[in-house]
């Protein structure tokens, strides 16, 4: 019988690199993205590709009944899910009081609500298996207080704290539950530029999607429990444990996000700011 | 018929001008304004002289013209400022589009490149395969933007075809962007030549007529919104050596070189280029570009065009002839 693994979020970014890693590890795919073009030439593409078994499915995962459609899809098809890859999230830097509460409530509804469902829906589904797997992603964001990212630390905090008790939680079932926390990726043109077109230790530290991908599927069939891709954001990690917090705190506040948001944003349409800082 | 066409002092643009204006068109050719007039020789050729990045004169040049070829990118894989190519490959297209709908212009090609798609090995790309490789270079995602930017105005209602040519060589302006004329001319001259250490590396190498002649088919036939590879065949370093040695006869020591030279002979340049006014004539990005497969299918063109391949053997003797003849002419140095 076909084992499937269940990737959320496949079109873009993190998620179409973890697709494309798992197809090079022959594992079948059920692949979940919102609604457009790049799904379905993600899809065929593996399927010319390599030989494994794609199946696709484009829906909205804020919304409750989606997260149920899926599942509902799954277990019509037989499709026997043995890893369920929680990538689907929406980021970005935004300060709070600019931003309307509808972006915030979908902050929530993807990154916190829609992976809690799934999990719990599949949950009985992995049970059936030996071995199965579960990736949650969260992110590099979590262990730093960072201006802007108010909201989506929060959510990623939540997915961080929830994969690490259900990693306890579980183990005796036989389902391994690790959390990915990447650091700066270049996932999207945005991204990119806001990581390209910035300082020197920022640009060293991004890293490809396709690279963090391999890391990521390598050591979740590891059964590591927390993955920190790259050597840069390890090195972070091992800042935020060992220097005093003032100088922390001056670290973390000192970035000018914003600015270098704004720029990318012109970049993309074409327009460059005329700003001295960031040209 | 009035023809408009950006980039006209360009590789593909001058070829692109003559060649309309040879078959009984009005061209009106744009050109930067230092660029020079003598590379036109035309009485069907119009020259215009202006900064893309200025809309006015682009709609003045653009003025009763029917069909418009933006061909004109920023094609270098470096620059000095990394927003240029932003600025140019895109904020120019939409310059050049804003224009064409101010002008009621029947029908746009935009000259994109084979950069949508990241280099694989043992696949031969179709203009349906998703680009699965991130960015890693902003020549590559300013030029991605851009065919974005074109598909967003052609749902607006303008018609709008993207034609996508692979790595192009052949006879025409000897600038740095052309990398591949630029790469036999290293094999051509001088007693040695350095080659990648994999020989069996394969990308498609399309001929500078085909690419102009699929220009105009695209503008003829191609359906709004679609994109067609303007490609030749796929060709290992191997063959490209063998066909050199076939038609030039000279003894010359090509050294097989390892990655990392190139690499690092790539990074002095880049720190040359960062202190002094020189412009790099080889990056790590160029090297990576140079040493990954990148092959590529172009039945679409073929079949929805009736696009035409010119076989490698007889391109490659053409160029070599070209190439000879003009270094003789000016005593070019290679590289």
């Amino acid at each position: 019988m076909d084992t499937y693994t269940l990737i959320t979020g496949a079109s873009e970014g993190i998620g179409k690199a973890l697709a494309i890693e798992c197809a090079k590890r022959n594992m079948n795919l059920l692949l979940v993205a919102l609604p457009g073009i790049e799904l379905y030439q993600l899809a065929s593409y593996i399927r010319k590709q390599f030989s494994v078994k794609v199946c696709e499915f484009e829906t909205d995962l804020t919304e409750e009944n989606n997260c149920l459609s899926l599942w509902k899809l799954a277990r019509q098809n037989n499709l026997r899910i043995n890893i369920l890859i929680n990538n689907a999230g929406i980021g970005g830097t935004r300060m709070f009081k600019e931003t309307e509460f509808e972006i915030w409530k979908k902050h929530i509804h993807l990154n916190v609500t829609s992976v809690v469902y799934l999990t719990h829906l599949f949950l009985p589904e992995l049970i059936r298996h030996p071995q199965s797997y579960i990736l949650n992603i969260s992110s590099l964001a979590v262990f730093f207080f960072m201006p802007g990212k108010q909201v989506y630390g929060a959510t990623k905090s939540f997915v961080y704290f929830f994969s690490k008790t259900l990693y306890r939680e579980l183990k005796k079932e036989k389902i391994h539950v690790s959390v990915l926390c990447p650091g700066g990726i270049s996932s999207n043109p945005i991204l990119y530029l806001m990581n390209h077109h910035n300082n020197w230790i920022t640009r060293s530290a991004s890293m490809t999607p396709e690279k963090i991908a391999e890391i990521a599927i390598a050591k979740l069939l590891n059964k590591k429990e927390i993955i920190i891709p790259g050597k840069w954001n390890r090195l972070f990690i091992l800042f935020n444990k060992i220097l005093p917090p003032p100088f922390k705190e001056k670290l973390v506040c000192g970035r000018k996000i914003k600015i270098k948001q704004e720029y990318a944003e012109a970049l993309v349409k074409g327009n460059s700011l005329n700003n001295k800082k960031t040209a | 018929m009035k023809i408009f066409v950006t980039g006209a002092g360009g590789y593909i643009g001058n070829r692109l001008v003559h060649t309309l204006a040879n078959r009984g068109h009005q061209v009106h050719a744009f050109i930067r304004p230092t660029s020079s007039e003598n590379t036109f020789s035309h009485p069907f050729i119009k020259i215009f002289k202006g900064a893309l990045a200025d809309k006015r004169s682009i709609a003045m040049a653009m003025n009763d013209c029917t069909q418009v070829y933006h061909t004109a990118s920023g094609c270098k894989l470096w620059t000095k400022k990394k927003k240029n190519f932003y600025e140019q490959n895109i904020g120019n297209t939409i310059n050049v589009l804003d224009a064409a709908v101010e002008c009621g212009i029947d029908k746009v090609v935009y000259t994109s490149c084979c950069s949508s798609w990241s280099p694989a090995n043992n696949h031969m790309h179709t203009e349906n395969d998703p680009r699965i490789a991130s960015f890693d270079n902003d020549y590559d995602l300013s030029k991605h933007l851009a065919e974005k930017t074109v598909k967003e105005y052609g749902k607006k209602g303008l018609s709008a075809v993207i034609v996508n040519p692979s790595h192009i060589y052949g006879p025409g302006s000897g600038r740095k962007s052309n990398g591949v004329n630029r790469f036999i001319n290293v094999l051509l001259g001088g007693i040695v030549s350095p080659l990648p250490w994999h020989l069996d590396v394969k990308a498609n190498y399309t001929f500078i007529d085909d690419v102009v002649n699929g220009h105009i088919l695209a503008m003829e036939k191609g359906s709004e919104g679609e994109r067609y590879i303007l490609g030749g065949e796929n060709i290992s370093y191997r063959e490209i050596i063998q066909a050199i040695k076939d038609n030039y006869s000279r003894t010359k020591l090509f050294v097989r070189t390892p990655g990392f030279v190139f690499n690092a002979w790539g990074f002095t340049e880049l720190i040359r280029a960062r202190f002094t006014e020189y412009e790099p004539i080889l990056t790590p990005a160029l090297t990576k570009r140079f040493l990954i497969a990148q092959t590529f299918d172009c039945t679409k063109a073929i079949a929805q065009l009736g696009y035409r391949i010119t076989p490698f053997s007889t391109g490659i003797k053409t160029t070599i002839d070209y190439l000879i003849q003009q270094s003789r002419k000016k005593w070019i140095p290679t590289l």
